[in-house]
């Protein structure tokens, strides 16, 4: 019994993931600022890590604790049974000892919870922030505290139809995790860009964007400012203001948007 | 014959550019290489291999190919597998392009856009009346296209929200299918 509680935070072994990432954030920022180095640099790149001013951070609203109780088994049958009896089969795993399982738990949370958070939330703003889960013997609560963790939802998969959730995929995030979350794109400043003050046409190219976070410093979206955006322009991934520890997984030249003339009056015009 | 038959296209595409300036684009990968014909300002295979084919189930099974947003911001998704004809296609399709008119007149975003994600490249048949049963499979009377539950026709973008519900309303009623309203979040 004592084997499933929860280890405590200063036994974990640091990950050499982080040893890579810190090395290479910190040869981008010795190249950054070789000609004059900032310790504020410096602390932005190391752990602890927090949110800076000005960028958006989780909201507090949806800050909910997700019950879960343990399930037996698994299979197409049993998952039906947890459905019929209004509960969502889950998982949770951690992305150390991937290869030999990540050391899951196979449980069962509440479908109106995960519903609400999903229809509140937006299904891509869902799965780039974390939530508190805690694992009970006992459905609703009670019984014994087995497991209480930070997770990040990994994948939720949804009725097509009917948009019920059918499971969820959760993955632990200690402070010395960094996982790859496809954070969405926020865009504001439609109405003070003068492209399409113009008439020009806004064509979204991506609408999330792909990084290594630092659990710490999730972000639950990136905002894109268009307020300065004329028509022909576009936006790069690498104009996006993100906290200096996340990594860009794709290539930086990608573009996000851009704000591109009038079809119609070429057609026209080519005619 | 070839650039004739890409003349006759331009010719018809400027003609319906005229009359309706809005950007119109339709996903052709399932047609594979076929040469997708207008006639009467609707979309339907010029030929196919055969001129007959079962029409089996609409339902694909439980994930079908484009149950997620991927174009626009809005769209409408179908809540029942059935058919759509070819002509339900054109006229929802007119329907939201002519709210996205009435949308643009006195907004300052004035680049609508509609993707068609249905082609109705499946030929149904039918019998003339009065004719009796037997002799065979009856002659090609239409094209659909085959939607499944969860099924995305329609996107839109560049429009605001209570435009985009308003027109995926007007479209809702042209196909007797029932469909829902869907925004990316």
């Amino acid at each position: 019994m004592a084997m499933l509680l929860r280890r405590p935070l200063h036994t974990l072994p640091i990950l050499p993931l982080l040893g890579r990432h810190l090395s290479s954030s910190s040869a981008a920022a010795e190249a950054v600022t070789a000609d004059h180095h900032h310790h504020h640099d410096a602390d932005l790149l190391s752990p602890p890590f927090d949110y800076l001013p000005g960028h958006p951070r989780p909201d507090a609203k949806h800050d909910e604790l997700i019950l879960a109780v343990p399930r037996a088994s698994s299979g197409r049958h049993v998952a039906a049974k947890e459905r019929k009896a209004g509960r969502v089969p889950a998982i949770v795993f951690e992305q150390e000892n991937g290869q030999e399982g990540g050391n899951k738990r196979l449980v069962s949370v509440q479908s109106k919870q995960i519903r609400k958070l999903v229809d509140h939330l937006g299904r891509s703003f869902f799965l780039s922030r974390l939530f508190r889960l805690q694992v009970w013997s006992e459905h609703a609560g009670q019984g014994e505290l087995i497991e209480s963790v930070r997770v990040l939802p990994r994948k939720v998969h949804l009725h097509a139809g009917t948009d019920e959730p059918l499971n969820v995929t959760f993955m632990r995030a200690p402070s010395s995790a960094l996982l790859k979350i496809d954070v969405p794109l926020m865009f504001i400043g439609e109405d003070a860009s003068p492209g399409l003050r113009k008439g020009a046409y806004f064509n979204t190219i991506k609408r999330t964007v792909k990084y290594l976070c630092p659990a710490d410093i999730v972000p639950p979206y990136i905002e894109v400012d268009l307020s300065e955006l004329d028509v022909g322009q576009k936006l790069l991934m690498r104009d996006l203001k993100v906290h200096p520890a996340l990594r860009l997984l794709q290539s930086p030249e990608q573009p996000i948007c851009s704000i591109i003339g009038s079809r119609a009056p070429d057609q026209k015009k080519s005619k | 014959m070839e650039k004739h038959l890409v003349m006759y296209l331009t010719r018809k595409s400027i003609m319906l550019l005229r009359k309706y300036p809005l950007v119109t684009e339709f996903q052709v990968s399932k047609c594979g290489s076929h040469i997708v014909k207008i006639r009467r300002d609707v979309l339907y295979p010029k030929r196919t291999k055969y001129s007959k084919y079962s029409k089996c189930r609409c339902s694909r099974g439980c994930e079908p190919d484009g149950t997620q947003l991927g174009f626009g911001r809005y769209g409408t998704k179908s809540c029942r597998a059935g058919r759509l004809s070819y002509r339900a296609i054109e006229a929802a399709r007119r329907a939201t392009i002519g709210q996205f008119h009435r949308a643009m007149s006195g907004q300052f975003r004035r680049n609508c856009k509609i993707w068609v994600r249905v082609l109705a490249d499946l030929p149904i048949t039918g019998k003339p009346a009065e004719v009796r049963m037997g002799r065979g499979k009856g002659n090609p009377t239409g094209w659909i296209a085959r939607v499944s539950t969860g099924q995305i026709p329609f996107e839109m973008d560049g429009v605001s929200l209570s435009n985009a519900r308003q027109a995926a309303r007007l479209a809702a009623h042209k196909p007797c299918s029932s469909t829902k309203f869907v925004q990316w979040s």
